[in-house]
């Protein structure tokens, strides 16, 4: 396809209560993007507010659970009904109890590995007193007037907490560090507790409650801590236990509420576009116009109640919110997202991917022509398309028109003559080169010129279509360029005639720029002055721009001898070893520089004159729990 | 690739251009006194054509417009800037993102509804690093900081959710949260280089002064907090408070005792004011003098885009309070009461140089 698929405007008139299951019709039917209108007097409610209320819940909880849990949210089978509301509130309050458990054992699971941390950081500090040779029970007892604590706190709090303390009589001792936390001592006259305890709070003091010997007996309090860490280990498989129970458990009924939800996501896909008054629901959206019947027959086969389906052709004011639906081969796909890249086309535009595919071929291959280099790129692009399947198409097409060039070029890896040329070498003759890229640059100019003054009729805009710097206007500026350059590369002198075809369109685009421009006429007038040289410039330029299609082939061919010249310095393993690797580095490197002149090609030269790429994609809504609009 | 000249250029030019969207004196004040039909021509100048164009039809879609150009001129700032100032600038507009968290924080508590707490969130575009929706969805407090625990907000969730599961309290999680953020600021603004690095520095110790000793009152004279609480709250670094004088203020428990200790510049801008109203409102003046200074041509391009930056979210937040009066429907005097005290502020005679 050259343009967007066709599309019709459907409105459906429902039952509310048959929304959902309209949703979860149109959502199998993959081909229906909704579109939300104006609210109008005659309908002015959202319909189902506590349906996509508690849809969003449950959706949030499932995907919540099964994260958790590590089941895939995927659904065995979609059922054939979408759920109703009462359905869809008792599946929620079951994940809400399923989700309760779980959200308690993550916690538990986190306060668990807190725990075990703590133990890690109190065996440190067993390892860090026994080198400091201090009496850990004082720490411990209950003193007549001080008041000790021993606990960590992050490292980043540690200077303003020292200096906080300090404020109630306390002091602050680091004594070791463990990761981001250091283990500090704090003491302090006993009266003053009160004031102490919330800034530890608010500083993150974590207590370290150290064993009842932790002084006297050291191997003790060793095997007190381990038996504390095989502890919270043994806690910790009980809740790895629970979840893997909890799993086995609810794992079916989780795919199935899965598959329930997925059945209500249609509705909840529709977002803004429903519209209802009481009983009474439209839904407006588009679809490919030849799908009409298809959705006309789903939907009367699957709701219970009729519905009246209204569809007509777009109107020219809504082609703006058309959807642009782009079908293409699977061998177009690297290029549709080369075009993606710069944009989506507008509903009535023109589609530039095939326009690109064309281009881009013959453009990499006057620039990279090689019959062996080309082969390279095409087996190459082959064999990685089994790990990158996008990018097989562009690397074969590329190769093969390099290998074509090649022939023409009568270049084999780089040796000019080993086969004989069916056209030039590129070196023999550098002005013809000079000049076939030229009439290349023209020839892809008109074009693209050419496919704008198409757009703008399609798009009903005449008065750009005939005199816009890239309209009809400018194409005859451009044409009227041509031939005085022409005559005047050619020794002639300009005529009246000359100057006339230059000065009429010229005088054509400049006035339609000031009719359209809405500012002071001083401004103006700068305006148009400046907008009106740079698209007479802007012919000239884009047009020299294309020599860099022959400078790039005579640069192929340079940069081959310059390889040559260095492997002929060379033994004979050393001169292989320089060919090889030098041809390697002509494919790699000047093989990525090309493919970047020939985009830039494609997209300033070429998809800056005629696409404007501001469309919208088409996204059909479909049946899936990943929450974001179809 | 950009030199440095060449960025310090772009930058300069950029905040040159972006102080012409700054209100003098007298179009704040115009702003506040006339009415709504014929606020048009101030709001194009301050750069809000898109509230010209369509009036939002709600306060929080006013609020969220505001913060919208915000973050929108911001992100032309940060195109002007290296790493290491874009990652100061992000920081300092976390405090956006910061009311975001609160806010969610509190609608948990609440037991609100996801629906309703959307609707008061900020969209912050591309300076948005919370997972707002899986935050929305968290059924418990200790579900959302479990969540936080896995964001850029790692560290200040956890410090918030030991203060928050020891004491259930609000308060101690969000003061932990500003303290946090302060920290990092600071940690950010030292790594700025050079005589830019300095004067931006220089401001931020300013606003830290004001931030300083308006949360201390607040600490201690309002919220009764210990001393050693309220002053573990404060942010490090600022200018004229150093941590030894913080210390010393965070022992009194009145404003008038607080105010003995400043030192002598502070005690002359503050003196007569009673109520920690006042001081805050003389400390921004303070401020705001010091950004419209450093506003000046002859600074580095860095230094003008942060004292831009700062005074372009005063004046949002003027226009913020003006239209959200006229929104209301509220009276003109008490428009005027709410907004005279960000359009009216003491202003240098700098102001007039820098913006002509």
């Amino acid at each position: 396809m050259i343009t967007p698929v066709p599309m019709c405007r459907v409105t459906l008139a429902l039952l509310t209560e048959d929304l959902v299951q309209a949703g979860l019709v149109l959502g199998r039917f993959s081909c229906f993007a909704p579109q939300p209108e104006a609210r109008e007097k005659a309908l002015p409610e959202v319909p189902l507010a506590d349906y996509r209320e508690r849809f969003e819940q449950a959706r949030t909880r499932l995907l919540k659970i099964c994260r958790f849990l590590e089941v895939p949210p995927e659904a065995d089978t979609i059922p054939e009904r979408a759920p109703t509301l009462k359905a869809l509130q008792q599946l929620d309050a079951w994940l809400e109890e399923i989700w309760n458990h779980c959200s308690c054992c993550e916690e538990n699971l986190r306060r668990n590995q807190e725990a075990l941390r703590e133990v890690r950081q109190l065996q440190k500090l067993l390892h860090s007193y026994r080198q400091l040779d201090v009496d850990l029970g004082l720490l411990q007892r209950d003193l007549r007037f001080l008041r000790v604590r021993l606990g960590t706190v992050p490292r980043q709090n540690l200077g303003r907490l020292r200096e906080a303390v300090a404020l109630a009589g306390f002091s602050l001792t680091r004594f070791a560090n463990l990761e981001d936390r250091a283990q500090v001592v704090v003491a302090g006259l006993k009266r003053k507790v009160e004031q102490l305890e919330t800034v530890l709070r608010a500083a993150d003091f974590r207590e370290l409650t150290l064993p009842e010997a932790f002084s006297d007996h050291p191997a003790q309090v060793e095997a007190s801590l381990r038996e504390r860490e095989r502890r919270l280990h043994r806690e910790r498989q009980h809740l790895e236990q629970e979840i893997r129970e909890r799993r086995e458990q609810h794992g079916e009924r989780l795919r199935e509420v899965a598959g329930q939800l997925t059945a209500a996501s249609g509705f909840a896909g529709f977002g803004d576009a429903p519209s209802s008054r009481g009983g009474l629901a439209r839904v407006s959206g588009w679809i490919p116009a030849t799908e009409l019947e298809n959705l006309r027959q789903a939907l009367d086969q699957a709701l219970p109640h009729p519905v009246f389906l209204e569809a007509r052709p777009p109107r020219r004011e809504e082609y703006s919110q058309v959807p642009s639906n782009l079908r293409h081969g699977s061998w177009l796909q690297p290029f549709a997202a080369l075009v993606r890249n710069y944009g989506i086309p507008r509903y009535r535009e023109l589609d530039p991917t095939w326009f690109l595919a064309v281009s881009f071929s013959i453009l990499f291959g006057m620039m990279f022509g090689d019959l062996g280099h080309g082969l390279l790129i095409a087996l190459g692009g082959w064999l990685l398309g089994y790990r990158l399947p996008l990018a097989r198409p562009l690397l074969v097409a590329a190769g093969i028109s390099s290998m074509l060039f090649g022939l023409l070029y009568g270049s084999l890896f780089g040796y000019e003559g080993l086969i004989p040329a069916l056209w030039l070498s590129p070196l023999e003759d550098p002005v013809r080169m000079l000049k076939v890229a030229f009439a290349w640059g023209v020839f892809f100019i008109l074009l693209a010129t050419l496919f704008r003054i198409r757009n703008d009729l399609a798009e009903g805009d005449w008065q750009s279509a005939l005199f816009d710097g890239h309209g009809l206007a400018g194409l005859t500026l451009y044409l009227a360029l041509l031939t005085a350059g022409w005559q005047w590369s050619s020794g002639g002198s300009l005529t009246r005639w000359h100057l006339a075809s230059l000065a009429l369109p010229l005088a054509a685009i400049l006035i339609w720029k000031w009719r359209r421009l809405d500012a002071p006429p001083g401004e103006r007038l700068l305006v148009v002055a400046i907008e009106g040289f740079e698209t007479f410039m802007n012919y000239v330029s884009n047009t020299l721009s294309f020599l860099r299609v022959a400078a790039f082939g005579l640069n192929h061919v340079a940069l081959a001898l310059a390889v040559f010249a260095l492997a002929d310095r060379m033994q004979t393993t050393g001169h292989w070893i320089t060919v090889i690797l030098g041809n390697l580095f002509i494919v790699l490197m000047e093989g990525a520089i090309v493919v970047i002149q020939v985009l830039r090609l494609e997209y300033y030269e070429g998809f800056s004159r005629f696409f404007r790429g501001d469309g919208r994609p088409f996204q059909p809504l479909r049946l899936t729990l990943d929450g974001g609009r179809p | 690739m950009t030199t440095r000249a060449g960025r310090d250029a772009f930058l300069d030019t950029r905040a040159s251009l972006f102080a012409i969207r700054l209100l003098r004196r007298e179009q704040r004040l115009a702003l506040v006194e006339r009415p709504l039909e014929e606020l048009p021509p101030l709001l194009r100048q301050a750069g809000l054509e898109t509230l010209v164009e369509a009036m939002p039809a709600d306060t929080a879609a006013l609020e969220q417009r505001l913060a919208s150009v915000l973050v929108r001129e911001s992100e032309q700032l940060f195109h002007a800037v290296d790493a290491v100032a874009r990652d100061f600038l992000r920081h300092w507009l976390r405090r956006l993102e910061l009311i975001n968290l609160k806010l969610l924080l509190r609608a948990r508590l609440a037991g609100h509804e996801p629906v309703r707490t959307r609707g008061l969130l900020l969209d912050l575009g591309s300076l948005t690093t919370l997972p707002v929706e899986s935050l929305l969805q968290a059924e418990s407090a200790e579900e959302l900081l479990r969540q936080l625990e896995r964001t850029p907000y790692a560290t200040m969730a956890r410090q918030a959710r030991k203060a928050y599961q020891e004491g259930a309290d609000l308060f101690a999680a969000e003061a932990t949260l500003d303290a946090h953020y302060y920290h990092q600021l600071v940690h950010q603004a030292r790594r700025l280089p050079g005589r830019a690095g300095q004067q931006v520095r220089n401001l931020l110790g300013a606003w830290l002064d004001q931030v300083n000793l308006v949360s201390l009152l607040r600490f201690r004279v309002h919220y009764r907090l210990e001393a050693p609480h309220a002053y573990f709250l404060l942010a490090p670094g600022g200018h004229l408070l150093p941590p030894s004088l913080l210390q010393q203020l965070a022992q009194r428990t009145s404003l008038p005792e607080m105010l003995t200790l400043l030192p002598a510049t502070l005690q002359v801008l503050l003196e007569g004011a009673d109520t920690v109203g006042k001081v805050e409102q003389r400390m921004i003046a303070r401020v705001r003098r010091q950004a419209r200074l450093l506003l000046r041509r002859r600074n580095p391009g860095l230094a003008r885009a942060f004292a831009w930056l700062y005074l372009r979210e005063q004046q949002l937040q003027l226009v913020h309070t003006v239209l959200k009066g006229h929104l209301l429907g509220l009276e003109p005097e008490l428009i005027r009461f709410c907004a005279d005290p960000l359009a009216n502020l003491e202003v240098g005679p700098a102001e007039e140089e820098v913006t002509s």
